[in-house]
C-alpha cells in the first residue's frame, strides 16, 4: 500500500528519518541514497516517516512502486531513469567499487555501530532525533521507547556480524584499517573514479556519519581529519557540491530545502 | 559482551604448536565452515605445525564462534585475529611484499568475500537443509538414538538460528533469485580482479586467495538451494575456479581421505604422518 497516494509521474518519494542538527541524516544508508539522488539529478521529495514505518528505512515510492534496500533502489532507479553516472566505468573499476562498498557497508559501519552502541542515547538527544519526538510526558515516553528499540536493533545487527565481540581497541583498529584502505583508493583525488560516481555517494554517506555523529572520544573523527586529510577533504567537497543546503536543512528541519537550490 | 575464556581443551600442549578447534569432518567437504577451511589451509600454506581438535559440536570460542585456536597455553578467537597473531608468533606473512594499493585491495576484497559472498552460504543452507544430517554431512559420526536426536533436534535448531541471522543481517529479506543475482555479481567481481593471474596478486598465494578458497569451495562442494551458483562459478568464473582448485590440489591432497574417513587427523604429507599425528593427539 503506497504511503503517497497522490504521486506525480517520474518523481521519487524518499521515505527516511527526520533531519538532525549536525547532519541532515544520521543513518549512513539514507544519507548515501539521498546524496546519490542529488548526484544523479533525479527529482525527489524527502518525507519523514516519523519513526512509524514497518519497512526498514530508507525506501522509495516511484511511479506506483515501493522499493526498499538502498542498493536495490539505486540499481532500479538507474534503469528506470537512464542514469549514466557509472556508465563509463571499466569492469575493473566496477569490481573494485563493489569491494569498497562491501568494506564500507558491511565492515566499517557495523563496527562503528558496535563502538557507539553504549552511547545509543545520543540518538534521542536534541542534536539528533530528540526534537522530533515531542514534548512533555509523551515526549519522554517516546524517547525512552525509541532508545530501547534502537538499542535492540543495533545490538542484534552487530551481534550477527560478530563485531560486538571485539574489544574497543580491536574495533577502532579495524575501522582505521578500513579508512586507510579508502584513503589509498582515493589517492589524493577528488573522487574515487575519474568522474563523480555512485561509489562517491556510498563512501560519503557512511564516512560523513562517522565524522559528524560523534563517537565518545572523537578518536575516529580526528583520525580522518588529521591522519587522512585527503579523505576529510573529499567529504568536505562532496558536502559543498551536493549539500549546499546542509546548514539550512539541519537548522530548520525542512526535509526539502534542495527544492530551491541548484545542485 | 565477552564470554569468559573457556578452559583449555588441550591440557598437555606442545610448545609452538597450534591446536585448531573446529567441527568434525563432513562427507562432502572437510568442513562446512568457510572460516575453519580458510584457517586450516592457511596453516598448511605457511607450514605451521598444527593438530586438529574436535569441538564435539558444542565447544565454541570465547566469542562464541568456530574456529578458534589454542597456542602456548592461550586461547585465541576470530579467524582474522588468529591469522594476525600467527603472523606475529611464527614470523610468516604471505602478503609482506604487497604495495600499499595491493594491501588496500586485499582489505576491500576480503570484505567482499567474508561480509558479502559469505551470507549466501547460510541463506542457501537455511533453504536446503536435509543434507547436513545425511551422508554428505555429519551422519557418519552418529548411530542409533544419537543419529535421530541429531537429525530431528540439533539440525532444525541450527537451521532456525541460521534463518534468524540471515533475516537480522538483511539478506533474509531478499528472495532466492535476488540473492543468486547479488552473489553472481560478487563472484564476477572476484573473477575480474584475478584476471589472468595465477592468484589475486600474481604468482604467490596470499591470505586473500586462501579466504576465497574457504568460501568458494563451499559453493562447489556443498548442496545449495539450487545449482545456479555452482554452475555460474564453473562456467562464468573459470579463472577463479581454477585458482581455488589449484589450491585444493596443492594443500589438500588428503581431501577425499579426510571426508571418507571423517578424520581430523589426515595431513598433506601422507598416511604415515597421519597415523603419527593420530597417535600423538590421544
Amino acid at each position: 500500500v503506497l504511503l503517497k497516494r497522490d504521486w506525480t509521474r517520474d518523481h521519487i518519494y524518499l521515505f527516511t528519518y527526520p533531519r538532525c542538527r549536525r547532519i541532515p541524516n544520521i543513518s549512513p544508508w539514507s544519507l548515501k541514497l539521498e546524496t546519490w539522488l542529488r548526484m544523479a539529478r533525479l527529482p525527489y521529495t524527502a518525507i519523514s516517516t516519523n519513526f512509524c514505518s514497518k519497512r526498514p528505512l530508507p525506501f522509495v515510492e516511484v511511479n506506483g512502486r515501493q522499493i526498499e534496500d538502498s542498493n536495490v533502489i539505486i540499481e532500479a532507479l538507474t534503469k528506470e531513469f537512464n542514469v549514466t553516472i557509472d556508465s563509463s566505468l571499466t569492469l575493473e573499476t566496477v569490481s573494485r567499487n563493489r569491494a569498497i562498498t562491501a568494506l564500507v557497508e558491511e565492515e566499517i559501519t557495523p563496527t562503528l555501530m558496535a563502538l557507539v552502541l553504549p552511547d545509543v542515547g545520543y540518538l534521542v538527544t536534541e542534536e539528533a532525533w530528540g526534537s522530533h519526538l515531542g514534548r512533555g510526558i509523551t515526549g519522554w515516553a517516546r524517547r525512552k521507547w525509541m532508545k530501547r528499540r534502537m538499542r535492540r536493533q543495533i545490538a542484534s545487527s552487530v551481534h550477527i556480524r560478530g563485531v560486538d565481540r571485539h574489544s574497543y581497541s580491536e574495533q577502532t583498529d579495524l575501522i582505521k584499517e578500513g579508512l586507510d584502505a579508502l584513503a589509498v583508493f582515493l589517492n589524493e583525488g577528488r573522487h574515487f573514479c575519474p568522474l563523480p560516481s555512485t561509489i562517491d555517494a556510498t563512501v560519503f554517506g557512511h564516512i560523513a556519519c562517522l565524522i559528524y555523529a560523534p563517537t565518545p572520544d572523537g578518536v575516529l573523527t580526528d583520525y580522518v581529519r588529521i591522519s587522512k586529510p585527503s579523505l576529510g577533504r573529499f567529504i568536505e567537497t562532496m558536502k559543498e557540491t551536493l549539500w549546499p543546503d546542509w546548514e539550512e536543512t539541519c537548522s530548520t528541519g525542512n526535509m526539502n530545502t534542495h527544492h530551491h537550490y541548484r545542485i | 559482551l565477552r564470554m569468559p575464556a573457556p578452559a583449555l581443551l588441550k591440557r598437555d600442549w606442545q610448545k609452538d604448536h597450534v591446536y585448531l578447534v573446529q567441527f568434525p569432518r563432513m562427507g562432502c567437504i572437510p568442513t562446512a565452515s568457510p572460516f575453519a577451511l580458510k584457517l586450516e589451509t592457511w596453516l598448511r600454506l605457511c607450514k605451521i605445525p598444527y593438530t586438529n581438535v574436535s569441538n564435539e559440536f558444542t565447544k565454541m570460542s570465547e566469542k562464541g564462534q568456530i574456529p578458534f585456536i589454542e597456542l602456548n597455553g592461550r586461547h585465541y578467537a576470530d579467524s582474522v585475529h588468529i591469522i594476525d597473531v600467527l603472523k606475529h608468533e611464527f614470523k610468516k606473512d604471505p602478503e609482506a611484499l604487497l604495495n600499499p594499493l595491493e594491501k588496500a585491495q586485499l582489505i576491500a576484497f576480503r570484505a567482499l568475500i567474508e561480509d558479502g559472498i559469505f551470507w549466501a552460504i547460510p541463506y542457501n543452507r537455511s533453504r536446503n537443509t536435509k543434507w547436513i544430517a545425511g551422508d554428505k554431512g555429519f551422519s557418519g559420526h552418529f548411530h542409533g538414538v544419537k543419529k535421530i536426536l541429531f537429525e530431528k533436534i540439533m539440525v532444525p535448531k541450527c537451521i532456525k538460528n541460521m534463518k534468524a541471522k540471515c533475516h537480522a543481517q538483511g539478506i533474509g529479506r531478499h528472495n532466492q533469485l535476488e540473492v543468486e543475482k547479488m552473489t553472481k555479481d560478487q563472484f564476477d567481481s572476484l573473477e575480474d580482479f584475478i584476471g589472468t593471474k595465477s592468484f589475486f596478486f600474481g604468482e604467490i598465494p596470499t591470505t586473500l586467495d586462501i579466504t576465497a578458497f574457504g568460501h568458494i569451495q563451499q559453493f562447489l562442494h556443498t548442496p545449495m538451494a539450487s545449482d545456479e551458483l555452482k554452475n555460474h562459478l564453473e562456467q562464468k568464473c573459470p579463472n577463479l575456479t581454477k585458482m581455488v582448485n589449484r589450491l585444493k590440489d596443492e594443500f589438500w591432497p588428503d581431501w577425499d581421505e579426510a571426508c571418507s574417513k571423517l578424520s581430523l587427523a589426515t595431513t598433506m604429507d601422507g598416511p604415515e604422518e597421519a597415523a603419527a599425528a593420530a597417535a600423538e593427539s590421544h
